[in-house]
């Protein structure tokens, strides 16, 4: 049976063609995919310092705090990360100097205000020195309070230069020179000023014996030797990119293993739909059923072996690729790279080979089920359009979906999560995909209407043909379908998502000004408290932190969460207020979402950004939200974090004018400017609508492209069946300009039928989004991205046009009288 | 799955190489049902070259059919060569078929990534033989094709096509040959050259054959004609002529029914 397979090759060679590549590249595409995952994960993260420089160079042992939170919960024990540096125990670090050797370290913020030199953000004690190591290259240790040495390459000894701490600016004598090597540059302070600026120890050095160290520790702080020691301080704050760059490569692998396999799938069925008749002559001559399904089985273990290795080779190519485009793109940190690994590779083949053995599995117990007789009538008239298997995945598939959104309703962070609109999407597509025979002709007389009122008789045929093939039709259509569908849902979810996000930025933000770092990390508080001395004007300064939380007794849960003044947070924002009052804010208490489950009243338990434990009592109760902008807390609950932000309203009767330039006053040269509150709000949805669009990008790009070639693909194995149609349409009358406007025509009303299913598909998954973000925020935000999707169709129709034109083209070289006889 | 065991089923009257008995055979349901036919009893000989005729939906297509096991009756028994068809697996049918049928179409039907040679090797093939040479050319030699073995289909005429098809359907040495309208696609001394063949292959080799035709010179080659009208056997003729089946024809199609 392989022999007669094998030469049935070369008659359907395009359709061999067909299934080859899209396996091919949607093996490849699988393997790229995994390489690049298996890559984040194996990645080490930069440590906290910037671009990775080293805080603890020649550090025989450090001991800090622990970097993660630990609360036991019954006989369990649960950890979070920490945001914000915790100090060390005072106790534990007068035990650990008791045993000698013993340096305190305290990193806190400094920065020059100087121009020229490089950037500096961090302050230390210099009796670190040694152990960083800063090497003195000129001068002296700074010994009294007012003197610093620097790094080199700004001021020179002797100079007197303005420093930003928290507390505000203030001007220092350079005494010393410093090279950092490695080590993170930091403004050297004698050791008793930098107790005075920070007051918290952050680590202590120390040359004791380890063991004697851990002996000290006790279970309250951890101890770092050798490399680890080098990395001590990375905990606390890990990079946040690479943690990004997982999730994005992870919901982009997951689309691209679903387009694989839709793709290969309908490819796999495609082709032997095709040979529907030749299968059908087969079974007439002899060929039993069994026979039949074996050959198509042979030939798919042949084809998806030979083009799953292909596949497992183009991995390796495109991977490094793709993981320099993310480093370029700041989407993946810089230690990012991607090695060949072989379980991705072994993963993808395995998915290749079983997706064209499953593609031919259902199809083959169709063409097993194909009577004999059927080569005595014209095959192209299809007698069933749906098997029992099509409808049960098909209802199947859409009815999951549609369960799956209406399931979390009641839980909008659920659904506007993109763990729940990718798989809506995904399964809706595959839905509408497999119930397309049954939609596509009442769509297709909706779509051809407007030709159907154009004179001649190419509307009549294209309409036809397009009725009478159903299920060819739908198979063409099906990529249009996937590719329009996953677009229009993604783009359209995270733009609302996006859009919902503005609006409450600006609900969130009366402001007339908003007081911003400029060149610092964050506001210093000279800065707070000079521009809340500006006259008539009330001022909210905010301060972005974390906030730990026991949620249903059992898990530890990280919430973002705002420190505000809370005197005039009323004024200045507009707060989604379910129960309580927001103005009962004071230290004593918090405003928490609907998401804590809790009621104004409620006492809780929270740990704050650096692990310290309190307790506060619920003020009032906020919707959700999309942001950050629904958990508040005063100042003093803010943890070590610098302000962000301070927004400035102006009361009646203070000109604008007046209050810019008293802000711009306030402000001058302490590292903080005034900026307009709707240039501001303006700059921070576009940075995050940036960050998401990239991010989309790279989930989206990679999986339409392949798409894009799917849709040629289809296409090109559609007119090469169709052939003999277009040699009955000439011998019938029609020259060659009007055959090739029907062929235009007809994959043109593809495209059109694939691109009104996927806004079917798109309007039931942004539903479920939308929803959701009116749950959270109370407010309807639809946003459809029309350019970028508009670009999409039109791509598709581009594509479906030249592969259906172009070929029709080619085979109208050869006679009609000739072409006719092609499929006997 | 072993053809080997159906000939334990054989019937008397040996020389009945197809029997129908009440066949009737409906497409379809409701308002749209047609009934293609409706209570056939046929006895064709071994040995006979046999002709079927009638007006255009008479179920002159779907009794070959029917009688060649490619498709099923909704009542009634039909038995090839001793063997009765009813009831039998698809699987069943399909080896039957292989072992005891040979089927002719009108449009040749031949696979046309494949030589003369292995489109007649096929069904040899799909048994699991190895097809040997000899048998090969001796088969294409019958249908005096001994020197096109290896052309594919687009290479040759109709007519050779046809005789290439004939020759597929005779390598299997079936107890029947059905034919479903052969000459239909030939012209007239193409068709003259098939049909001369066709009644050597009954003269010399015994081979019983069964031909669905609408073309009164081609029915005259056959032993006898029987002629059908809406789904009934309505009239039957031994040795015609050209002449007799056109006037039994002519008057069919005129009758008002």
């Amino acid at each position: 049976m392989l022999r007669i397979a094998l030469l049935t090759v070369r008659a359907r060679w395009i359709a061999f063609a067909g299934s080859f590549i899209a396996l091919t590249l949607g093996v490849g595409l699988v393997a790229t995919m995994g390489l690049a995952l298996a890559a984040a994960f194996g990645t080490q993260a930069t440590p906290a310092g910037e671009d990775g420089a080293v805080r603890y160079g020649a550090a025989p042992a450090v001991v800090q705090a622990p970097g993660s939170l630990h609360v036991r919960i019954g006989d369990k024990t649960k950890s979070r990360e920490l945001k914000a540096p915790r100090g060390l125990d005072p106790a534990v670090a007068a035990r650990i100097t008791a045993l000698g050797g013993a340096v305190e370290d305290r990193v806190f913020y400094a920065q020059p205000a100087t121009a020229g030199g490089p950037r500096v953000t961090i302050g230390r004690p210099w009796s670190v020195a040694p152990y960083a190591p800063y090497r003195l290259v000129a001068g002296r240790a700074p010994a009294a309070p007012g003197e610093v040495a620097l790094p080199a390459g700004g001021s020179r000894p002797g100079a007197a230069v303005p420093v930003l701490t928290a507390r505000g600016p203030a001007t220092y004598r350079v005494v010393g020179v410093v090279d950092p090597g490695e080590a993170e540059p930091a403004v050297l302070f004698a050791d008793a000023e930098a107790a005075r600026l920070s007051p918290r120890v952050d680590a202590v050095i120390s040359r004791a014996p380890a063991a004697e160290l851990r002996a000290a520790a006790g279970g309250s702080a951890e101890v770092r030797t050798g490399d680890r020691a080098r990395t001590a301080g990375a905990s606390g704050a890990r990079d946040d990119t690479l943690d990004g760059t997982k999730i994005m490569l992870g919901t982009a692998g997951g689309i691209c293993g679903f387009v694989a396999v839709f793709v290969v799938a309908s490819t796999f069925a495609l082709a032997v739909a095709q040979r529907r008749r030749e299968l059908a002559l087969l079974r007439a001559v002899g060929a039993t059923p069994r026979q039949v399904r074996r050959m198509l089985f042979a030939e798919a273990f042949a084809v998806g072996t030979i083009a799953s290795a292909l596949g497992c080779v183009l991995g390796p190519l495109c991977a490094p690729a793709l993981g320099g485009w993310l480093v370029d793109r700041r989407l993946a940190p810089p230690s990012y790279t991607v090695p060949v690994a072989v379980w991705p590779l072994a993963a993808a083949f395995a998915t290749g080979l079983t997706v064209s053995l499953l593609g031919v599995w259902a199809a083959s117990r169709r063409a097993g089920r194909i009577r004999p007789a059927e080569a005595l009538r014209d095959a192209a008239l299809e007698t069933r359009l749906m098997t029992t298997g099509r409808w049960v995945l098909g209802i199947g598939a859409t009815a999951a979906g549609l369960w799956m959104t209406a399931s979390v309703l009641g839980d909008p962070g659920t659904a506007t999560g993109r763990k729940q609109y990718i798989p809506v999407t995904m399964l809706l597509i595959t839905g509408v995909a497999m119930l397309a025979p049954v939609v596509v002709p009442p769509l297709a007389r909706l779509v051809a209407w407007p030709l159907g009122r154009l004179p001649g008789a190419g509307a009549m045929v294209v309409r036809e043909n397009a009725l009478t093939a159903a299920r060819r039709t739908a198979a063409t259509a099906a990529p249009v379908l996937v590719t329009v569908g996953l677009a229009l849902s993604l783009l359209g979810a995270t733009a609302s998502i996006d859009g919902a996000r503005h609006a409450e930025l600006r609900a969130q933000h009366h402001a007339d000004f908003i007081v911003t770092p400029a060149g610092t990390p964050g506001l210093n508080r000279a800065v707070v408290d000079r521009v809340a001395a500006v006259p008539g004007v009330d001022t909210v300064v905010r301060t972005p932190t974390t906030l730990y939380a026991l949620e249903d007794g059992d898990a530890l849960v990280k919430y973002p969460a705002q420190a505000v003044t809370p005197q005039a947070l009323a004024r200045v924002a507009d707060l989604p207020v379910v129960a309580g009052d927001p103005a009962r804010l004071t230290d004593g208490t918090i405003i928490v979402s609907r998401e804590w489950n809790r009621e104004p009243g409620d006492r809780i338990d929270v740990w704050l950004a650096d692990g310290t434990k309190t307790s506060l009592v619920v003020a009032a109760v906020l919707k959700t939200g999309t942001g950050d902008g629904s958990v508040f807390v005063t100042p003093r609950n803010a943890g070590p974090g610098m302000p962000e932000s301070i927004d400035v309203k102006l009361r009646p009767g203070t000109g604008r004018g007046a209050a810019l330039a008293a802000l711009r006053a306030a402000t001058d040269r302490l590292g903080a400017r005034p900026v307009p509150a709707r240039d501001w709000i303006g700059a921070a949805t576009s940075e995050s609508g940036r960050q998401s669009r990239l991010g989309m990008f790279v989930v989206l790009g990679v999986a339409l492209l392949y798409c894009a070639i799917a849709i040629a693909n289809t296409l090109v194995m559609a007119t090469a069946d169709r052939v003999r149609d277009q040699a009955v349409l000439r011998l019938s009358g029609a020259t060659r300009g009007q055959v090739l406007r029907v062929v235009a025509a007809e994959s043109l009303l593809v495209v059109g039928i694939g691109a009104v299913l996927a806004v079917l598909v798109s309007a039931l998954s942004m539903g479920g989004v939308v929803a959701g973000l009116l749950g959270l925020s109370g407010r309807l935000t639809v946003v459809v991205p029309w350019s970028p999707v508009g670009g999409v169709v039109a791509a598709c129709a581009v594509i479906a046009l030249l592969a259906s034109v172009l070929p029709a083209r080619a085979a109208m070289r050869a006679r009609a009288v000739e072409a006719l006889g092609t499929r006997e | 799955m072993d053809s080997a065991g159906m000939d334990d089923e054989a019937v008397p009257a040996p020389e009945a190489a197809v029997r129908l008995t009440a066949v009737t055979r409906t497409y379809g349901s409701g308002d749209g049902a047609v009934t293609a036919l409706a209570g056939v009893t046929l006895e064709l000989a071994a040995g006979t070259f046999t002709a079927v005729m009638g007006p255009s939906g008479s179920g002159k297509s779907t009794l070959l059919q029917c009688a060649a096991g490619l498709d099923e009756p909704d009542e009634g028994r039909i038995a090839v060569a001793g063997t009765d068809l009813t009831g039998l697996g698809e699987t069943r049918l399909t080896l039957l078929r292989r072992d005891r049928i040979g089927f002719v179409f009108q449009s040749f039907n031949l696979m046309p990534s494949l030589t003369a040679e292995q489109n007649v090797g096929l069904p040899l093939h799909l048994a699991g033989r190895r097809p040997k040479k000899a048998e090969i050319a001796a088969v294409l030699q019958d249908v005096g094709l001994a020197d096109r073995a290896g052309h594919r289909p687009s290479q040759l005429s109709g007519g050779q096509q046809q005789r290439v098809a004939i020759a597929r359907a005779l390598v299997t040495r079936p107890a029947v040959l059905f034919a479903d309208e052969p000459t239909g696609a030939l012209d007239s001394s193409t068709s003259r050259d098939v049909l001369t063949m066709l009644r050597s292959l009954v003269d010399q080799r015994g081979q019983t054959i069964v031909m669905v035709t609408h073309d009164p010179v081609a029915a005259s080659y056959a032993d006898r004609v029987v002629f059908l009208a809406d789904g009934r056997l309505v009239g039957q003729m031994d040795r015609p002529t050209a002449e007799a089946v056109a006037a039994q024809m002519t008057h069919l199609e005129s009758a008002p029914c």
